[in-house]
């Protein structure tokens, strides 16, 4: 090869070299990107994240429930349970009795608790979407322990008054079939009233002198009947009387019987405090226990040592011809053969002498 | 005379075309034969990549309190109430390019998304183009795949011809938690994060990649 030739050849191959270099300097790529804001996603829950422990409430003839409400995006539901003494958890609240807000709480009914049963209760709160795996908090801590009487105080009548003729008797309102009724007057002067029809008699006492006054107690299982009539058979003296009404835990229970082989009853001296003896012993399981006092003035008759019993009635009686006062207390004992303490009563003003009951009912 | 002046000329013309070809290296060596000659002045514009959000309002979403069964108006199962979270990107670049989509989905703590089917499913689609199903990607053959969160799902093809600018893309995200979604998910978060990438497609052939797939044998970066 002539040389120019092979120089020629030599600066062509250093242009094609250097044009090598040249384009894999500048071959990067080109390129951009964009992160787009972030999308976040949170799943529901509950507040508080404890659920709060039930309170259950004995009322006469249910127990209530109630506990603070759990919130969340969508509406709260609660899954109640009951657990006996066989440790069993039973679904309560359910249909009707289901759990509600009222007044900033969630309250239900349990309606099919057993007397005599001490139940704890547990509530789970969870989200009741339909075809849902629900969404929920463990259960509750248990409640306190609760049992329920047989028989409970509901309430009383009104009290009605004659110094002569017979007067009618209301019934207390809420009285259900089956319920214990117990007939109670209080005479001023030292005579039984006629006994109602229907009704049976369970304490019949008076007492002379400067406490002059009777009381009259007698019992019946309510089944609708009309109202009955009080016949105080001592015109010019005033006499009061009323009803009042022991509800069954369970309407289908049996009904009501008495609990004692020998209700208490009598009189004694005026004193300003009285503890009535003896003390009734009991012949069934779930009894109550009713102690009844009467004076022959307004004297106010206070439960001042309980003993176990809850004072129902405190009242003073004007019934057109002198004053009288009647004091009901009861309590509640589950065994049977056992013996009730009874309360301590005090009275005020110048004291009367006492006339006083102590039954049992099953 | 003639024969002698033929080869001196011709040598001579060789050095010449050298000089040309190669002004550094041999002008520097040739300095005694250089010349130099001013040109016009010429101007070089590079292309550009380039992208940024549209002219459409974006729908960030901060869904709280998600219940089994809640789900965004597109979605296809669930209440079909909640909004659907959207974007609009745009490619402003004069180059062609590739467009592709990174997907990131992550959590702290209680993840709502489990890659199954009761856990938080999306729907990521731009235009028509489905991104993610449920909890599913195609990858580069076609199948799908779950997601791992946190691990980054990159480069899901958005076009199969080159565009330029501007041409802008809506992203979509639909979302539903399946009534079947277990008790352990409640208080559990999850985000989802897209990254909008455009390369310029001159010197890189889409090759294998189709569209609502991963294509990782193009160069993105």
């Amino acid at each position: 090869m002539k040389p120019w030739r092979l120089l020629l050849n030599l600066g062509l191959f250093a242009g094609l070299a250097s044009s090598t270099i040249t384009v894999t300097e500048t071959s990067s790529l080109f390129a951009a990107n964009a992160t787009l804001s972030t999308q976040s996603f949170t799943g529901a829950t509950f507040t508080p994240k404890v659920a709060p422990v039930v309170t259950p409430t004995l009322t006469a003839r249910t127990i209530e429930l109630t506990w603070s409400p759990v919130t969340s995006a969508r509406a709260v539901n609660y899954l109640v349970t009951r657990t006996g003494p066989n440790g069993n958890p039973a679904e309560v609240c359910t249909g009707q009795s289901a759990p509600t807000l009222v007044h900033g709480l969630i309250r239900c009914t349990d309606t099919s608790a057993l007397p005599g049963v001490s139940y704890t209760y547990s509530e789970q709160p969870f989200l009741n979407i339909v075809g849902s795996l629900p969404w929920s908090r463990p259960p509750s801590s248990p409640s306190t322990q609760i049992t329920a009487p047989r028989l409970s105080y509901v309430g009383t009548g009104p009290d009605v008054s004659s110094t002569g003729a017979p007067i009618s008797v209301p019934y207390p309102t809420d009285v259900q079939h089956g319920d214990l009724l117990l007939f109670i007057a209080i005479c001023g002067t030292n005579k039984a009233p006629a006994t109602p029809a229907g009704w049976t008699t369970l304490v019949s006492r008076g007492i002379g002198g400067s406490s002059n006054a009777y009381l009259y107690i007698a019992w019946q299982v309510a089944n609708g009947s009309a109202e009955p009539a009080f016949d105080p058979r001592s015109n010019g003296s005033g006499a009061s009387a009323r009803i009042i009404n022991y509800g069954k835990f369970q309407a289908a229970l049996a009904d009501p019987v008495v609990a004692t082989t020998s209700p208490a009853s009598g009189s004694t001296r005026a004193t300003t405090t009285f503890t009535p003896s003896p003390d009734v012993v009991t012949t069934q399981t779930e009894a109550v226990v009713i102690s009844i006092v009467a004076l022959s003035s307004a004297n106010s008759p206070t439960v001042t040592t309980a003993r176990g019993f809850t004072q129902r009635i405190s009242a003073n009686l004007y019934p057109g011809a002198g004053t009288l006062a009647l004091g009901v207390a009861d309590a509640l004992v589950l065994t049977a053969g056992s013996t009730s303490s009874s309360p301590t009563w005090s009275q005020s003003g110048t004291a009367k002498a006492w006339l006083y009951a102590t039954i049992a009912f099953h | 005379m003639k024969d002698i002046r033929k080869p001196l000329f011709g040598i001579g013309g060789a050095l010449l075309a050298l000089a040309a070809v190669g002004t550094l290296t041999v002008g520097a060596t040739l300095s005694l034969f250089s010349a130099s000659e001013s040109s016009s002045a010429s101007d070089f514009a590079t292309g550009t990549v380039a992208v940024g959000l549209g002219d459409s309002p974006s729908v960030t979403c901060n869904v709280t309190e998600l219940s089994p069964g809640d789900s965004s108006v597109g979605a296809s199962s669930g209440s079909q109430s909640l909004s659907t979270c959207t974007y609009e990107v745009n490619y402003t670049g004069s180059l062609p390019a590739w467009l592709s989509v990174d997907v990131d989905i992550n959590s702290t703590g209680t993840n709502l998304f489990t890659a199954s089917s009761t856990g938080l499913q999306f729907a990521v689609k731009a235009g028509q183009t489905s991104i993610i199903d449920g909890v599913n990607y195609k990858n580069l053959s076609g199948a799908n795949t779950p997601i791992t969160s946190g691990t980054t799902v990159d480069h899901i093809l958005l076009n199969s011809t080159p565009v330029q600018g501007p041409n802008s893309r809506t992203f979509t995200i639909d979302y539903v938690l399946p009534l079947l979604a277990s008790n352990a998910l409640q208080g559990g978060s999850t985000s989802i994060e897209l990254t909008f990438n455009a390369v310029q497609s001159a010197n890189q052939p889409i090759g294998s990649c189709v569209v609502g797939r991963q294509c990782n044998t193009i160069t993105w970066s």
